[in-house]
């Protein structure tokens, strides 16, 4: 008895809590105010004291605890006077070489350029009945170190702390000289980096081999060698109020739509955050239908893609620190399409778009279509494969609609392990998931044959859409047309293939249909789903209504007149 | 309509022919092959002439009042007052062939293939479809109709081929069916199968070229009698008249004759597919023409609040038919009658009172100067 109570008395007594117990939503004090602010008013003008500045940059940076800020303090000699300076820049951010060679040294040590000791500059003399009269200029300090002690390429003035400090955060390094009210700024960007490589997800046989990167000025360099032309505009602005991530909005101005560049400008211009570290975020941020799963932007990680999207009219946005861009607007049928389809015959290309189309078809509506024949309308499967199909399932547990949801769940299961397992495991836990579990499973019947030959064809067929995020929507997607044909068959496929096309139709990327160009009329103009022969491509796409309809002649092979 | 609504002449065209074409899938071949037997054929030529002659008339009449449907002609004619009883009226109409149109289907759907399934149950799950959509703006519903039709269309044709097999041409005879006054004098009123035609009057403010109202409802005719015209072809040739004009769904019955070798030996539910996707899309459209329609009259802000009200009343009316038998009479004697009084009826004097009214009016300019 005294047992029973004190097992009850341990297991149900209160137990102070000692775990502990962190949550950042509890803390209501610091979350009063709901609208984002810039942390700080960084608005302030640079000050004429050097020690002044100093004070204002350890305290902004936190240098004391900072290990990375990096405060340089020397004397400056111009003119054969001696200034107090300093610079400033981030370890691992800047090129310290670069530093040394090209702005330490030239101020530092003496030369004739710094211990010349007239103030001011001569700019013209002449001799006039034995007397010298001289035009001079005035001495300035700023123009002076401007123009005589820092021999580097990129150097920019600013007199406001904001810009200086998102300029060193971003890798520069900023100068600072007693008596004057001007930081100078010098590109002296030197982190390290990875290497321009081969794309990943987007591979193709005859194009080029090419990816972009996480830095953003080495993609902007890519794409302005591939579109070589002056009319490629590469405007940046930065987006998050913390983060301020740099990203750059690409289009070729004699093209592009001018209502289209102003209103990518106008999306990414006014987002209210705090930070964005990926094109991802940003594609999610300035999608208009955000509740809906559709892709608005074309995501890619080939140079060639997106310098083929701006010729042809439409805007690529660059996120720094993302090797994939955006390009904007985007149809249904582009996501169908593969890199491989523009540098292949025509016709070879159109064979890969049918058999893309059939397995988006198959991906999003096999498995619904599979339980809606077997529950509502078994007349339409041939007498032989009928009766193997219920021979199959006649030891099996579950219903057919049961048995396809587990199969996709386990597939989905299968998918997500292969991906989150290192590499060289991956493979094999996709065979040994799909092979033996599949194997196993049909043999304890629990699931019949045919099932994992539909789930299997599904998976294949969803591995074949070209785009990511449109693979990944085409499988939800699957599952409400597994719901539908489970409640009503082929009238449940049928209303849902009926609603989503008006989902499709209702929807929009940019301002142009997402349907287009099949819907509304539109001319197809050669542009449609499937190509015509390179020499008939000869406008661009209508919906895009760009300032240059004609990409080429009407007879582009002209050695064939 | 809508001032941000314009549509191009195909999605105007395939508004025209979603509408013969979901009629066709269902009543409009077991009426013609009722009252016409075997000479069905020459009463859908003689008609489709006759129902030229009428759109060259519309179009004629047309001339002075571009860019205006019926609303803004009754407006013109009589004013508000009256432009808000033809307004209640079309409304009506269509409220009342959709409801018919879809109860049929619903007890076609449940005769094929959901027996122990209440009809409330499948009229609520298609009408909730419709419902969700009819938020949509009627140009977006316009174009999901724009994609439908080429596969409905496409559908028809295959259907057709697939038919031809089984053909008997000894059916066609006699030629003349119940006779040359049947045919060509009763038979007349078989223009009702042009009841897309009604269409033509609210789709003139949302064209996007005036220009081209004269050859889409030309288009329309001549497309919508073609298809009127294979459809009954194939059903006269592959079934004798007694069985086509008895069965409750006769293109049904077409479909479950073709056979695709030894393999597919049942495409019939390929074809109920379609079907319904054609049905959706017809209801969307009438649905979204009645809010569009329905907001003119009341100037309200929102459609959108208000289509479930109307897919409320829509169900409501499908409910109200007893059985299949009482559906097949509202369609021989009521919606046939309805449909014409509407399509050239109504709306043609209508339009005939405005030009009258049109050269009193430039008559009495011409006293005044």
């Amino acid at each position: 008895m005294n047992k029973f109570f004190s097992y009850i008395i341990d297991n149900f007594r209160y137990v102070p809590q000692n775990k502990y117990n962190f949550d950042l939503s509890m803390n209501d004090t610091q979350n009063s105010d709901n609208s984002i602010k810039p942390l700080e008013d960084l608005n302030q003008n640079v000050y004429t004291s050097v020690d002044v500045n100093l004070e204002y940059i350890k305290v902004k940076f936190n240098s004391l605890i900072n290990s990375d800020i990096k405060i340089r303090e020397f004397d400056l000699r111009a003119r054969n006077k001696v200034y107090k300076a300093f610079i400033l820049y981030i370890d691992g951010m800047s090129d310290s070489k670069s530093i040394s060679r090209f702005i330490l040294h030239p101020l530092m040590l003496k030369s004739r350029a710094n211990t010349s000791d007239s103030n001011d500059e001569v700019v013209s003399s002449a001799i006039a009945n034995n007397v010298t009269v001289k035009k001079v200029r005035k001495f300035n300090l700023t123009d002076y170190i401007n123009s005589c002690l820092i021999p580097y390429n990129d150097v920019t003035k600013s007199n406001k702390f904001d810009k200086i400090i998102t300029s060193v955060t971003m890798g520069n390094c900023a100068l600072f000289i007693d008596t004057i009210d001007v930081c100078f700024i010098c590109d002296v960007k030197g982190f390290e980096k990875r290497s321009i490589d081969s794309p990943k997800n987007e591979t193709v046989i005859r194009g080029s081999q090419e990816a972009f990167v996480e830095n953003l000025r080495t993609n902007t360099s890519m794409l302005r060698r591939l579109v070589n032309n002056e009319n490629l505009i590469i405007e940046n602005t930065s987006v998050g109020t913390v983060s301020k991530t740099n990203c750059s909005i690409c289009y070729i101005k004699n093209i592009t739509n001018d209502d289209l560049i102003s209103e990518v400008k106008y999306r990414i211009n006014n987002l209210d955050i705090d930070y964005i570290v990926s094109s991802g975020q940003l594609e999610e941020f300035i999608k208009e239908h955000s509740k809906n799963s559709l892709p608005e932007t074309l995501l890619t990680e080939r140079p060639d893609t997106a310098a083929t999207a701006l010729l042809e009219g439409k805007v690529v946005i660059i996120v720094n620190g993302t090797p994939m861009t955006l390009i904007v607007p985007c149809s249904f049928f582009d996501l169908l399409a593969s890199p491989e389809d523009r540098n292949i015959n025509s016709s070879f290309a159109n064979l890969l778009k049918l058999v893309r189309l059939i397995a988006g078809l198959i991906s999003v509506l096999l498995p619904g279509l599979y339980v809606a024949i077997t529950n509502f309308h078994e007349e339409l499967i041939p007498t032989e494969l009928l009766f193997s199909i219920i021979s199959s399932r006649q030891a099996i547990p579950f219903s057919v609609e049961l048995e396809i949801i587990f199969m996709e769940i386990a597939f989905e299961l299968i998918h997500e392990a292969g991906i989150r397992v290192p590499s060289p495991i991956g493979s094999t836990m996709g065979i040994v998931g799909a092979l033996v579990l599949g194997d196993a499973a049909v043999s304890a019947s629990i699931v019949s044959p045919i099932s994992i030959i539909i789930v299997a064809i599904t998976g294949l067929s969803s591995f074949a859409i070209p785009n990511y995020s449109l693979e990944f929507h085409f499988r939800i997607l699957r599952f409400v047309f597994i719901f539908l044909g489970t409640v009503f068959g082929f009238l449940g496929i049928g209303l849902g293939i009926f609603v989503y096309l008006a989902i499709l139709s209702n929807f929009s990327s940019f301002g142009t249909s997402y349907l287009s160009p099949y819907v509304p009329s539109y001319n197809v103009n050669d542009n449609g789903y499937f190509l015509v022969p390179m020499w008939h491509r000869e406008k661009r796409e209508d919906a895009l209504n760009t300032k240059r309809a004609n990409k080429q002649a009407n007879y582009s092979m002209k050695w064939k007149l | 309509m809508e001032n941000n609504t314009k549509i191009g002449y195909s999605e105007a065209l395939c508004v025209l022919l979603i509408i013969v074409i979901s009629h066709l899938i269902l009543t409009l071949p077991k009426i013609i092959l009722q009252s016409q037997g075997s000479s069905s054929i020459l009463n859908v030529i003689y008609i489709t002439l006759i129902a030229s002659m009428i759109i060259f008339i519309i179009n004629l009449l047309y001339k002075n009042f571009k860019g205006m449907d019926i609303l803004d002609l009754s407006n013109y004619l009589l004013g508000k007052k009256f432009m808000f009883i033809i307004g209640i009226a079309y409304i009506t109409f269509f409220i009342f062939t959709s409801s018919l149109l879809i109860r049929n289907t619903v007890e076609n759907l449940k005769t094929m293939y959901f027996q122990s399934t209440p009809i409330p149950y499948i009229l609520f799950f298609i009408l909730l479809a419709v419902g969700f959509i009819s938020r949509y703006s009627l140009k977006s519903v316009i174009k999901c109709n724009l994609i439908v039709v080429p596969f409905v269309v496409v559908a028809l044709v295959i259907l057709f081929i697939l038919s031809f097999n089984d053909f008997t041409f000894e059916r066609i005879f006699p030629i003349l069916g119940y006779g040359p006054k049947n045919t060509f004098i009763t038979g007349i009123d078989n223009l009702f199968v042009f009841g897309n035609l009604v269409f033509l009057f609210l789709l003139m403010p949302i064209l996007k070229d005036y220009k081209q109202f004269n050859k889409l409802s030309y288009t329309a005719l001549i497309i919508s009698g073609l298809f009127i015209f294979l459809t009954i072809l194939a059903l006269l040739l592959m079934f004798p008249v007694d069985i086509s004009s008895n069965s409750n769904l006769p293109m049904y019955l077409q479909t479950r004759k073709i056979t695709l070798g030894k393999f597919i030996q049942r495409v019939d539910v390929f074809f109920v597919l379609i079907w319904i996707l054609a049905l959706l899309s017809y209801l969307s459209v009438v649905i979204s023409f009645v809010l569009s329609m329905f907001k003119k009259l009341t100037s309200i802000e929102n459609k959108s609040l208000v289509s479930y009200s109307f897919i409320a009343i829509l169900f409501a009316t499908s409910l109200l038919y007893k059985n299949v038998i009482q559906i097949r009479q509202l369609d021989a004697n009521l919606y046939k009658y309805l449909s014409l009084l509407f399509t050239f009826g109504i709306s043609t004097i209508i339009l005939l009172m405005c030009n009258i009214k049109h050269k009193i009016k430039d008559k009495d300019k011409v006293k005044v100067k």
